[in-house]
């Protein structure tokens, strides 16, 4: 048994680095910006990959959070053990539709709520369940996250959400503006789950 | 059960017979196959003066009501006009009286993807029909005579018997069956005030007929008389009540206290059988309910009574005693339709070789009190169903409507039945030949159906092969392993078989039937919707010796990615597991049986047709396959409908899809 004297100094420790944990954890949500990929300068940095949304929303206010599952963009079968914290958020405010890039480290990523008010109305889904809301992004490359459509439809009161993989669809349109603002950095598709589609077609 | 009289039979067939001989020999093009409009039911007033007529269209539907010598007829509903701007539909309408008929009709308003429940609103409408004497009065909706019962509950008796009144069923922690009258009730849409009885104050107990404790999930009556009902309880039991001639309840089964019926199944009674303690039930476990069983619950006796080739089963149509189901509702073409069976040939026939139908299907469906008229319905492989008007006394017969009214009488085909035998099944097949197929070698397409698990083709008239036969074709589909209508053990043996099994059917089966005199082996093609898509697509690459041509329209073209498509729920995605396979565990077998891994080997030309709307295969799959078609510079056609969805609902694209479809084939196999 360790002496008495030491309990206090150990329990005011163990506090404190809780608080900061819990400190850290608040602090580490950082708003993720996306810029028009038109406007993108693809400047690559070490661990760093590049996120490619493409934005069909209706609604003139979402936001999603998102929170990192795993360093390794390619750990398609990570099983979710905890309540997830948000380690990103992304404002879409005002942001017109059309392809967006960010540049965030490289992992699994799961969007885990999508915020899209609905006129007056709050709305939120939460997506942290599922795999088809999640992002992965390899270091060094443009990782094609999917086409997040948020619709919303006045006359009926709904909202259809989903993120959908149209990167065949998109490509090229996508294509055309790689080449034209002449990027190097190569391309991948990077929703949630394995596809081998672009390199079927590279090959 | 009804049985479909003899006399009635020779009628049916000399009418017909009198309707072939004088259809002119005029070409029949697609559009008047795929114009999108026809008769889905029809009832017939208790004294036989009107019959009431329901018809839908591209978009709507239409209660039409005729005087039974035809000479008068007036629309009484149009679901066009009815309604501004949602959508509508009706889902069911008979007579209270000879005057009386009430209509349940549904206002649809969509709800948010993921988070709110569509909102339906449920009316029964209980329409006066517009006559001064007998005379038919042609009468603006706004004026009609509509009463509605505003509280929520549901009519469980006409009683056609006596005017002006009938049996509702109200539901509450105590739920009850009155018996209402029309008169009393409130003119639909009326405004209340505070001076107005809601439904004429005719919720009190001396109309209460019937009452159970427990929230009444289903009232099921025989003669007028609630015979039994199924109840929820506050303690989670579900309960199956008979109730006897002194309207006392005893508990027939327990959900939670009786033996499970079925490990598998989770059986919902929804009719009355002719048998004591028997009832028609739908399977809840089942996927999407497309089969109907009778289950006895005191015995636990099952029985697979019908399996429809229609999309979904919502209800029974049964006669006015209500133990007898001759049809049942199904949702087709996203509308509510009416599909007929004839239930003494169902309850027989349950094996790998033969299906549930008769070749033919004459069935009566309804009579007036004094039996003057009968309603009958029929169809056949190469007729369209049709209504027929008879008059029992002068044998007379009169063409009420037809579901597909513009080929009625001008179609015609030979339907050749068989099987063929592959690993230990043995898969049966229907093949529709032109009637020259005997002197002229008929070319052949390939039509694999969709699903695949648990649907089927029928033997009866099938739009799209009967269009295909009117172009010079034969047709073969083929019910492969997975397919429902013949035996369980047929079905469940499609499990995991997408790319094996089910192709290697409809493979030898193909083989099988180009070996025949009337096919021209030289001329094969294979074309398919949705799975059939995937399926035409995957054998057209694998046999290029047999197969001439594809077409694949809304097919799967990556399985990995369907299997990871945005709109899967959680019970579907496990279904997918079950069924097809797993993504995350069998990605690079999934990837060996789909057709995109394997464009590089596709010989043949094919034709990807599919919808931007699709919201169960998503249009990705065709610009996938469109990529890699053009990587490997293979023949193709590509076509994409902007605003259609997976099923391709509307006339107009259907008839322009079917055409190009066919222009693609003759091209490839003249």
């Amino acid at each position: 048994m360790k002496p008495s004297y030491i309990r206090i100094p150990l329990f005011l420790l163990f506090t404190g680095l809780t608080l900061l944990a819990s400190n850290a954890a608040i602090a580490a949500k950082k708003e993720l910006r996306l810029t028009p990929l038109q406007n993108f300068n693809f400047i690559e940095t070490k661990k760093n990959g590049f996120l490619l949304i493409e934005l069909a929303t209706t609604s003139a206010a979402s936001s999603l959070e998102i929170s990192r599952l795993d360093k390794k963009a390619d750990n398609y079968t990570y099983t979710i053990g905890r309540r997830l914290r948000t380690d990103y958020s992304v404002n879409l405010k005002n942001l017109n539709n059309g392809f967006y890039v960010a540049d965030i480290p490289a992992g699994l990523y799961q969007i885990k709520e999508v915020t899209a008010p609905l006129y007056n109305l709050p709305y939120r889904i939460q997506t942290d369940g599922r795999r088809i809301w999640r992002v992965s992004i390899e270091e060094a490359h443009i990782n094609y996250a999917g086409r997040l459509k948020i619709e919303q439809e006045r006359s009926v009161n709904a909202i259809d959400v989903g993120l959908i993989n149209r990167f065949s669809q998109s490509l090229p349109e996508l294509t055309q503006h790689l080449e034209k603002a002449s990027v190097q950095t190569p391309l991948r598709i990077g929703l949630g789950y394995r596809d081998d589609f672009y390199q079927e077609l590279q090959q | 059960m009804m049985k479909t009289p003899r006399r009635l039979n020779k009628v049916l067939f000399l009418f017909v017979s009198i309707l072939i001989s004088v259809h002119s020999a005029s070409a029949l093009e697609a559009d008047d196959f795929f114009n999108g409009g026809g008769l889905s039911t029809a009832v017939m007033n208790p004294n036989g003066q009107w019959v009431a007529l329901l018809s839908f269209d591209n978009k709507h539907q239409r209660i039409e009501i005729k005087s039974t010598d035809l000479s008068q007829s007036l629309t009484l509903l149009d679901t066009k006009t009815f309604t501004d701007h949602e959508k509508s539909t009706i889902s069911s309408m008979l007579w209270l009286d000879d005057n009386h008929l009430a209509v349940q009709y549904s206002l649809y308003r969509e709800g948010i993807h993921q988070l709110k429940d569509t909102k339906v609103r449920h009316d029964l409408l209980i329409i006066n029909i517009p006559q001064d004497n007998g005379k038919l009065l042609q009468t603006p909706f706004e004026e009609l005579d509509i009463k509605s019962v505003r509280t929520s509950g549901r009519l469980v008796n006409p009683l056609e018997e006596t005017a002006g009144e009938f049996l509702y069923a109200k539901n509450g922690s105590t739920s009850k069956i009155y018996r209402l009258k029309i008169s009393l009730l409130n003119n639909y849409n009326q405004k209340l005030n505070k001076l107005t009885r809601i439904d004429g104050g005719q919720f009190t107990k001396a109309n209460e007929i019937a009452s159970i404790n427990g929230y009444a999930l289903a009232w099921y009556s025989q003669s007028d008389q609630p015979k039994a009902v199924l109840s929820y309880h506050s303690d989670d039991e579900l309960i199956l009540n008979y109730i006897d001639e002194n309207s006392e309840a005893t508990v027939l089964y327990s959900w939670k206290n009786d033996k499970v019926l079925s490990e598998e199944k989770d059986f919902f009674p929804i009719a009355l059988a002719d048998k004591a303690n028997e009832f028609y039930c739908l399977d809840l476990n089942e996927d999407i309910e497309r089969s109907i069983y009778r289950v006895n619950f005191k015995t636990g006796d099952i029985q697979l009574f019908y399996q429809t080739s229609s999309y979904k089963i919502t209800d029974f149509i049964a006669d006015d005693d209500n133990n007898n189901i001759y049809g049942v509702k199904v949702l087709r073409n996203g509308f509510i339709d009416f599909e007929y069976f004839d239930a003494t040939e169902t309850a027989n026939a349950k094996d790998e070789t033969s299906a549930q139908e008769k070749a033919e299907l004459n069935l009566r469906i309804g009579a007036n009190y004094s039996s003057q008229y009968t309603l009958a319905y029929r169809i056949t492989h190469d007729e369209p169903g049709h209504y027929l008007l008879i008059d029992n006394k002068t044998q007379k017969s009169k063409l009420l409507g037809s579901r597909y009214p513009a080929v009625l009488g001008k179609t015609s085909s030979q339907l050749i039945e068989g099987s063929v035998a592959v690993d230990d099944l043995t898969i049966p097949y229907l093949l529709s030949l032109p009637k020259n197929a005997s002197t002229q070698k008929a070319p052949l397409i390939v039509m694999p159906h969709g699903g695949p698990i648990g649907v089927h083709d029928d033997r009866y008239f099938d739009l799209h092969s009967q269009f295909l036969v009117e172009k010079g074709y034969g047709v073969l589909r083929v019910n492969f392993r997975g397919s429902s209508g013949y035996s369980e053990a047929l079905e469940k043996a499609g499990t995991k078989q997408w790319g094996d099994g089910m192709l290697r059917d409809i493979l030898e089966a193909t083989k099988k039937v180009i070996a025949m005199p009337e096919v021209d082996e030289q001329r094969v093609c294979i074309m398919g919707f949705s799975y059939g898509g995937y399926a035409a697509s995957m054998l057209l690459i694998d046999n290029p010796e047999l197969f001439k041509c594809g077409v694949n329209v809304s097919g799967v073209s990556d399985l990995n990615l369907h299997l990871n498509a945005h709109f899967l729920s959680s019970s579907v995605d496990e279904w997918y597991k079950e069924q097809v396979g797993n993504s995350l565990i069998d990605y690079d077998q999934l990837k060996t049986i789909s057709p995109i891994y394997k464009i590089q080997d596709l010989q043949r030309p094919i034709f990807v047709i599919h919808g931007s709307q699709d919201d169960i295969v998503d249009v990705e799959h065709a610009h996938r396959f469109k990529a890699l078609l053009e990587k490997h510079n293979k023949p193709h056609q590509w076509k994409i409908y902007p605003d259609s969805g997976h099923h391709f609902f509307e006339p107009e694209v259907m008839t322009e899809l079917m055409t190009t479809s066919v222009e693609f084939i003759d091209q490839q196999l003249k």
